[in-house]
């Protein structure tokens, strides 16, 4: 099956999607300036998923205003480095939402980040259930390497 | 002490930091106020992070209407390696000769001063940074 021809999610912006996963998310700040948070995006159903604290500046952000660009990149060392530019808008699940893969990686499947194992996962997993960690899932609108 | 500051670089962390990386990832607004990015190498004097953009890429043009940026410089090769250092300010042209001619030997080929590329820095304000190393080594 192919994409719509103004679909983003070309099958090249797809296929970096899914063998990368470091993300830089960009939000706006109360006073409308950009601010940056490192995170770990799964693509997933046309969206980038990722996880978070409640109460964090990124979770209070985009509860303000979704609007949100992502930058998901290859390892700086990999040649030749690439950079993903996503642009759209991020909304936060209901709670207890599955963030993409998880289950996978409480049960063993390897991390995105090398020393975090499936103990991490499983409290990932309790806090998600809980409440104190959210889901958030950002679907683009725009999609170009930079 | 808060968890954060519990794992935040020292100044001269901070500046060793961004002596030994090269790239930074670059947040900025498009025309109705919403973030946008891109990436870019980049050289650290003076407290200062220089880089350069095409001349014609429509981040040039954002940023001249509104100059307002964060950037974040950062490693991951595993987990208690993570380091990051994030800054938030705006984005000044650099037009004076003599840091040009400076910068194009410290930039090199990568990230070249000529025509069509317009150099610019952001000062170093704003920080916040973090060292995952020191959650180990909390007390």
């Amino acid at each position: 099956m192919t994409n719509p021809p103004d679909d983003p999610l070309t099958a090249e912006v797809e296929a970096f999607l899914r063998a990368h996963t470091r993300t830089f998310l960009f939000t706006l700040r109360r006073d409308g300036s950009p601010t940056v948070h490192p995170m770990t995006g799964i693509y997933r159903d046309g969206a980038l998923w990722f996880n978070t604290y409640r109460k964090s500046a990124k979770a209070r952000n985009l509860e303000r205003d979704g609007r949100a660009a992502c930058l998901v990149t290859s390892g700086v060392t990999e040649t030749p480095f690439r950079a993903l530019l996503l642009e759209g808008r991020a909304e936060i699940m209901p709670i207890g939402t599955e963030w993409p893969g998880l289950r996978e990686r409480v049960a063993g499947a390897p991390t995105p980040i090398p020393g975090t194992g499936s103990d991490a996962a499983r409290r990932t997993q309790e806090r998600i259930r809980s409440g104190k960690r959210i889901v958030a899932r950002m679907v683009p609108s725009a999609a170009r390497f930079v | 002490m808060a968890e954060r500051e519990q794992i935040s670089m020292s100044p001269p962390e901070v500046d060793a930091f961004l002596r030994a990386k090269d790239r930074l990832f670059l947040g900025l607004l498009d025309g109705e106020g919403a973030p946008t990015a891109t990436t870019s190498r980049y050289v650290y004097e003076d407290g200062y992070l220089y880089f350069t953009l095409p001349s014609a890429a429509p981040e040039l043009a954002r940023l001249r209407r509104d100059a307002r940026v964060c950037a974040i410089v950062e490693q991951v090769p595993s987990y208690y390696e993570i380091k990051a250092v994030t800054l938030h300010g705006r984005a000044e042209e650099v037009s004076d000769d003599a840091t040009r001619a400076r910068l194009r030997r410290s930039l090199g080929e990568q990230s070249p001063i000529g025509d069509g590329q317009t150099l610019l820095r952001i000062p170093l304000m704003g920080v916040v940074s973090f060292d995952f190393a020191k959650i180990q080594r909390r007390p």
